[in-house]
């Protein structure tokens, strides 16, 4: 490799504690003649180089946004699918009653009262976004005065119409969470063993460090921010909130929007800071290991 | 209440945050879900979660609608009461005292028994009303089908 260095000694104009005069050169051994590399660790071939950074960052970015939203979405839609399982059990139970003309007003009861305390339970166990969202979905009137009760009395019909409303639009997240969310989950854990299966050897601890804390940063922001900005866009739009080409949102429809927005911007800077964290854990538990107490 | 839970998934300081929350959007839309009710006398007294207080007469009631309806994990019956200025009270069947109001509703002369609304309840779609007062089929002078 001509020309990608001046003949000479590698050190610098200091051998030990003495300085070399301009002009002189000391007296040490050069490197024998050759490649450049043969000094260094032997160089990937071009095959392996593909293989090792086969994935962008682009695509990288492209799971890691949406992961901070995932598992929330998915807890509450595995929720609402054992919920509709009971339930259906529970209502098939009710029709056979009722068929057979022998349902007694105890019967009755026990069985609405074993679903809405089955309702109960799993509301209890939701996402914090879920708990609050579905706390946002109940029908509300003022009882302040009279005045203002009349005026938000609506009609048996608006509140039907409201709740068949309500009910197309959450069964479309329900069908979007029980798809989407665990293939996200199953994307965030494939690419984060392949980075960290990728790293150098010397390095993959610390990436290990990185992409783990990372990931349960994520998770943690998207939770977080997922009920923050449910919060925040449900108080935005209350009593309502008119939107340019968009009109009227509801409270219950600022919710969901504000949770997913909150969720995927808390969540991505929740990773920064776990990747962070992850790393600075590790480089805390390595300087750790190097300390060795000295015996007087 | 149908059964208190025995064991809260969200710490208690989120669920306080949570009501806080709700209290703080329902004051910004003057409107409020109804979270207990009583029976005094022949009276229900209705308390939302902001804490104002209405009251309507058993006999003022002037039309009452069983529904269930959507609440993101699941669903809720609601009993929909309309006063008579047609102000619409939503109650969740979640709200206290719910089984006091079924009980109180089931005195009114001529409506469908709770044991049977709610029955049916179970395998109705959401969002599909039942009539419980005054009964459809008392209008039309026929025995009650199921």
């Amino acid at each position: 490799m001509g020309g990608a260095s001046l003949p000479g000694p590698l050190d610098g104009p200091q051998r030990g504690s003495q300085w070399i005069d301009d002009g002189t050169l000391s007296r040490s051994r050069t490197p024998p003649p050759g490649p450049v590399r043969t000094r260094e660790a032997p160089a990937p071939d071009a095959a392996a180089d593909d293989a090792r950074y086969w994935y962008s960052p682009a695509y990288k970015v492209a799971v890691d946004v949406p992961f901070a939203v995932a598992p929330g979405m998915t807890w509450d839609a595995f929720w609402r699918l054992v919920y509709d399982n009971a339930n259906a059990a529970l209502q098939k139970q009710a029709d056979l009653m009722l068929e057979s003309g022998r349902i007694s007003a105890a019967e009755a009861r026990q069985l609405v009262d074993g679903r809405n305390e089955l309702l109960l339970r799993i509301r209890r166990r939701l996402s914090p976004f879920g708990e609050l969202y579905s706390e946002i979905l109940k029908p509300a009137r003022s009882l302040k005065s009279f005045e203002e009760f009349m005026a938000h009395k609506g009609t048996i019909e608006g509140v039907l119409r409201s709740v068949g409303k309500t009910r197309a639009v959450v069964d479309r997240i329900g069908v979007v969470s029980r798809v989407a969310g665990p293939a996200s989950i199953v994307l965030e854990i494939t690419l984060t063993a392949v980075v960290i299966q990728q790293a150098a050897p010397e390095q993959r601890n610390r990436v290990a460090a990185r992409e783990i804390g990372g990931a349960a940063g994520s998770v943690a922001g998207g939770l977080a921010g997922m009920w923050a900005g449910c919060a925040g866009a449900a108080s935005l739009a209350s009593p309502t909130l008119v939107v340019p080409l968009w009109g009227e949102v509801s409270t219950g429809g600022a919710c969901l929007v504000g949770g997913l927005l909150g969720g995927l911007g808390v969540g991505w800077f929740g990773r920064q800071l776990g990747a962070a964290a992850g790393e600075g854990a590790y480089d805390a538990s390595t300087q750790m290991s190097d300390f060795r107490w000295v015996m007087p | 209440m149908t059964g208190a839970p025995r064991r809260a998934q969200n710490p208690p300081v989120f669920r306080w945050l949570n009501d806080k929350i709700l209290q703080a959007i329902d004051r910004r839309r003057d409107a409020s879900a109804i979270v207990r009710v009583r029976l005094q006398g022949d009276r229900l007294a209705f308390e939302d979660r902001l804490g104002h207080r209405r009251e309507l007469g058993l006999a003022d009631i002037r039309r009452v609608v069983a529904v269930r309806a959507e609440a993101y994990a699941g669903d809720e019956t609601l009993l929909l009461l309309q006063a008579p200025d047609d102000a619409v009270i939503p109650v969740a069947a979640s709200c206290d005292g719910w089984n006091e109001l079924r009980d109180a509703l089931d005195r009114l002369p001529g409506v469908v028994p709770s044991a049977r609304w709610h029955a049916r309840l179970l395998g109705a779609a959401v969002g599909e009303p039942l009539e419980v007062w005054p009964a459809p089929d008392a209008a039309a002078g026929t025995a009650a089908p199921r």
